[in-house]
């Protein structure tokens, strides 16, 4: 059975996959879960009909809440889009992702046309990755299931799947009425979080970080801020204050960590977590993610012989996992290895001061 | 017009991989094992005198997580 969207009034139409793939090019849309794959490609890698489209709404960052901005303030826009999509593919089934309990999932129930299925994603962090999706929806494991076939050419049920996040077929519908601005120029949302709580702020690409952190928190004089999700990395506020927004890969997102938090120690509060919502597929992972949380600890309270462990193993885990976990996890404790060595000088008395003046001595 | 045999390199599964370590010995060249007993796969085709090693090694995995496929 065909599950043809029903077209809203003066929504523009694209009636095939070429044209999408061509609106997707001309645009320069990217993937805007995270990795900014290019849209194009992704269409030009599926058949002219019979695609299984999912829609991620998952966010399952907790540093980051554009989806969810885009799910309850636009949701006529959100469908706009993956309308859009699904015609222009002659998708077989249309489904939306959301984890099961929020807030977007009941927005997106009572929203959504009848021929659009919601799929409620139980509450687990790995389960919004790519793959994880796709296994849930097949046989209701919701466990990442490696890269060996990519979902394009078999995901849900076996048949080529699109799987991208909600921004990406926002961006298709502003695509398609002329309203998407050159890369540099274009609209975008970004999720700031303090210890005072977290907003989203609307901005150009083009605007500089400091600008966004300012509309955001004014009055927040953290030095460290993580850039890109929990899996992301600590730029100091004086590096990426000039940057532009849109310049920046990974997730638009900024945690000002309080001058009196430690970045070196709030790595390793994080890479608990990290290891706590780990699949448990992978032995680098299993493994390697509880030794590196360690080894952070230890290096906090100026053990010198943690942070040469540290970089003996984090190359080592990192990108030998089935998913982007592990590596996401090495690139946050790379990232605070390199504060220790830029000389870091803890505003919240940490250690490892120490372990940055001896290796320095070793050096020399 | 010389006939060259395709480049291959080894693939690991990391999900079914558990750590048996017999790819290793079979192939050490081409293969490490890391602190927790999971395979490196040394980066790279596999060099044309080592195939063989290779796909032994392959065979050697009990739970079939290794593979040697076309270099993409």
């Amino acid at each position: 059975m065909k599950a043809t969207i029903a077209r809203g009034a003066g929504v523009p139409v694209l009636t095939n996959r070429t044209e999408l793939g061509e609106l997707a090019e001309r645009n320069h849309i990217l993937g805007r879960g995270g990795a900014g794959f290019p849209f194009a490609r992704k269409i030009r890698a599926l058949p002219d009909r019979g695609t299984v489209v999912v829609v991620n709404c998952c966010e399952g960052d907790p540093t980051s809440r554009k989806d969810a901005t885009y799910v309850y303030n636009s949701p006529e826009l959100v469908q706009s889009g993956v309308e859009l999509v699904a015609n222009a593919l002659r998708a077989r089934r249309t489904i939306l992702a959301v984890h099961e309990g929020t807030e977007a999932e009941n927005v997106l129930r009572s929203t959504a046309p009848v021929e659009v299925e919601i799929l409620a994603v139980p509450p687990l962090y790995v389960a919004s990755e790519a793959t994880a999706l796709i296994n849930y929806l097949n046989v209701g494991t919701p466990r990442p299931a490696g890269s060996i076939t990519l979902p394009t050419t078999a995901g849900a049920g076996g048949m080529p799947t699109l799987i991208s996040n909600v921004e990406t077929f926002v961006h298709v519908a502003w695509a398609a009425r002329g309203e998407l601005a050159p890369p540099a120029r274009r609209a975008m949302l970004s999720t700031v979080t303090t210890s005072s709580g977290q907003q989203v702020i609307t901005h150009r690409a083009d605007t500089a970080v400091d600008t966004v952190l300012q509309a955001a928190a004014a009055d927040h004089d953290g030095e460290w801020i993580l850039v890109g999700g929990i899996t992301g990395r600590w730029v100091h506020r004086d590096e990426v204050g000039p940057v532009l927004a849109g310049a920046l890969a990974g997730l638009p997102s900024y945690v000002i960590l309080d001058r009196n938090t430690c970045p070196i120690g709030q790595t390793a509060r994080m890479l608990a977590d990290i290891v706590r919502v780990s699949a448990g597929q992978c032995g680098p992972c299993i493994f390697g993610l509880p030794a590196i949380r360690k080894d952070m600890r230890d290096l906090v309270r100026g053990d010198l012989r943690a942070y040469k462990r540290l970089r003996r193993r984090l190359p080592v885990i990192s990108g030998r996992g089935a998913c982007a976990h592990p590596t996401g996890a090495v690139g946050l404790a790379a990232s605070a290895l390199e504060i220790v060595d830029h000389g870091h000088r803890c505003t919240a008395r940490c250690d490892t001061a120490g372990v940055a003046s001896r290796l320095a001595r070793r050096l020399r | 017009m010389s006939l060259r045999a395709p480049l291959v390199q080894l693939r690991v599964d990391p999900i079914s991989c558990q750590a048996h370590g017999l790819c290793a010995a079979e192939f050490p060249d081409g293969i490490e094992l890391d602190e927790w007993g999971y395979p490196i796969i040394v980066a790279g085709p596999v060099g044309a005198d080592q195939v063989r090693r290779a796909k032994r090694a392959a065979s050697a995995c009990p739970v079939l997580a290794l593979r040697l496929s076309p270099v993409r």
